[in-house]
């Protein structure tokens, strides 16, 4: 056992004392969306006021959801995991907030043209 | 008989104060760490098909973080046992007295434990900002759940020894969210609702210790209902502060331990320590404590669904939003003689509104049980008690009760020759930035007698 050092001693301050709250509560612990989403399926919503009582986050991601965007981009904004943005966003599409769209075509990762122009872009950049 | 705040269904023992609050804290975060590991190991047993190398890595960190703070829980545990152990030799303790320097060996212990679960929890949120597999997620998310709950033991044995907070915020923290935390460290959290809204902020610096506040009477609140009821969290502005209540809807407890448990959480000084863990109630200590520590009013009473009702009341002081607090603050203190509920010094009575308030609860006290009696001399509890944190330094609870504080008249001190005298920054060479320019014209322009 060794004495206490000054690592003991540090206070972490905003940032470093990390989240408050813990993103298991945003899903209540679940983690399958009741609707199936990709990454980058496209989320919009609908206008129709929610059926049902909305929990803070649902709010915040509805919010997100004003203009078309994807998946990855709700989950980027509301620093959450990926697979808790996707229940959030099941949930709101299952009280009829949220309609969903699968990926665009040129979201593809696997379409050539695309990838060669993606990385003639970047070699000029470099 | 039900015994309500049962931390750990801890037997009596005849073995010292510190060893007992040792094992009330240390021994649930070592068993929650131990269940941590056996998760991790299931789901990887469990996962269907193939697991995936990363997806083995991540389940395979995140046990080898629990590992070690098992191992350091057994590590602190026994390290303690052998220091009491000297202690015991070198000076027999007098019951319910501390031993010299040993608050600081468990402060120092609560500090480790607290930077490993920090790390460990650091790790987590990572691992699972990459899992994208619902079930791999979900064994990550049961190892999140009892690594946080063991941060509140680990910071709540930091309390026992009367640490500060390690986690602090610079900014006003969500209400919403110091509430869904709270809920976050508890058990069975899934039962338990926020009812919306809750509006306002706190302070930041007091954030984790009204967190895990919150979440030993909500912790409480779970433990004592049946599993298929729900338990409730509200908060509603009140003239005091923001009062947040947590109903449940179990069996309530009877009115003498509503009393006993009442009395300890109006001040924990006055109450035997020994005899609270020996009867196995370290929560509602852990609960005054932190009470205590920021000017917090906690009352339990029988709720309409005939289950306990937990009142918390934060006072202004530990809200964030104290431009908004002022204005009501300054009115309220100009007109004392108004009447009315907040001309009575016990803060929470115009918020409850239900026929027990804390007024009558307190009354009630001055005939406590015999053990009571024992812990505290009678005159312990007089007939309208002002409690200790209503009249605490803080001065921020009862605030609204009081008279305006004398306000400063401004450069009233200073001979009439210095009056309205400038600062020396005029001499500075022109063209040079002078910080204190846009405040020596707004200075200016105010003594021009400018109606705005």
């Amino acid at each position: 056992m060794t004495t206490a050092g000054g690592a003991h001693q540090e206070t972490w301050l905003d940032d470093a004392a990390g989240r408050l709250v813990r993103p298991y509560t945003v899903s209540a612990g679940r983690t399958r969306p009741t609707h199936p989403m990709e990454l980058l399926s496209w989320v919009v919503a609908t206008g129709a006021p929610p059926r049902g009582r909305l929990e803070p986050d649902h709010d915040v991601a509805l919010r997100l959801c004003g203009v078309a965007t994807t998946v990855a981009e709700v989950a980027a904004r509301m620093r959450l995991p990926a697979a808790i943005a996707k229940v959030v966003l099941a949930d709101l599409v299952a009280v009829g907030a949220v309609r969903t769209r699968p990926p665009s075509p040129v979201a593809d990762p696997t379409d050539r043209p695309i990838l060669e122009k993606l990385l003639a872009g970047l070699q000029q950049r470099l | 008989m039900q015994v309500r705040f049962d931390a750990a269904a801890g037997g009596p023992h005849r073995t010292g104060l510190h060893v007992q609050l040792m094992r009330v804290c240390v021994a649930p975060a070592a068993a929650v760490a131990v269940i941590g590991v056996g998760t991790a190991v299931s789901v990887l047993a469990l996962a269907p098909g193939p697991v995936p190398m990363t997806a083995t890595l991540v389940v395979l960190c995140a046990a080898v973080a629990c590992l070690a703070i098992v191992t350091s829980a057994f590590v602190y545990g026994r390290a303690i046992a052998r220091s009491v152990a000297r202690a015991a030799v070198a000076i027999p303790p007098a019951a319910g007295q501390p031993v010299a320097g040993q608050q600081e060996v468990y402060v120092g212990l609560a500090r480790r434990l607290q930077g490993l679960v920090h790390r460990e929890i650091q790790l987590l949120d990572v691992l699972e900002a990459q899992v994208e597999d619902p079930d791999l997620l979900k064994g990550l998310f049961q190892v999140d759940h009892l690594a946080t709950r063991m941060r509140r033991y680990a910071e709540n044995l930091a309390v026992v020894g009367g640490a500060v907070p390690r986690r602090q915020w610079s900014r006003p923290l969500p209400l919403v969210e110091v509430l869904r935390s709270a809920i976050a460290e508890v058990e069975q959290y899934a039962r338990v609702r926020v009812v919306p809204p809750v509006e306002g902020t706190m302070q930041g610096h007091a954030g984790a210790d009204v967190v895990h506040l919150l979440a030993e009477l909500i912790e409480n609140a779970t433990a004592f209902a049946p599993p298929h009821t729900e338990v409730t969290v509200r908060a509603r502005r009140v003239a005091a502060g923001v009062a947040v209540e947590v109903d449940d809807r179990g069996l309530g407890m009877p009115h003498p331990e509503q009393d006993r448990v009442n009395a300890l959480l109006a001040d924990p000084s006055r109450v035997d320590v020994g005899n609270l863990l020996r009867d196995g109630r370290i929560g509602a200590w852990v609960v005054s404590a932190l009470a205590h520590r920021h000017g917090i009013e906690v009352l339990l009473q029988s709720n309409v669904y005939g289950g306990m009702q937990a009142v918390v009341v934060l006072p202004a002081a530990l809200l964030g939003d104290r431009t908004a607090e002022q204005p009501t603050a300054v009115d309220l203190g100009q007109t004392p003689s108004s009447g009315g509920p907040t001309g009575t010094p016990t803060v929470p009575s115009p918020l409850i509104g239900t026929p027990p308030s804390p007024a009558s609860a307190r009354n009630r006290l001055p005939a406590p049980p015999p053990e009571e009696t024992q812990a505290a001399p009678s005159e312990a509890f007089p007939v309208g008690p002002v409690p200790a944190v209503a009249t605490g330094q803080t001065g921020g609870n009862g605030g609204a009760a009081r008279p305006a504080l004398p306000r400063r008249q401004r450069q009233a001190h200073l001979a009439a020759p210095l009056r309205q005298s400038r600062p020396a920054s005029v001499n500075r060479p022109a063209g040079d930035h002078d910080p204190t320019m846009m405040a020596s014209f707004l200075r200016g322009a105010a003594a021009s007698g400018d109606p705005r």
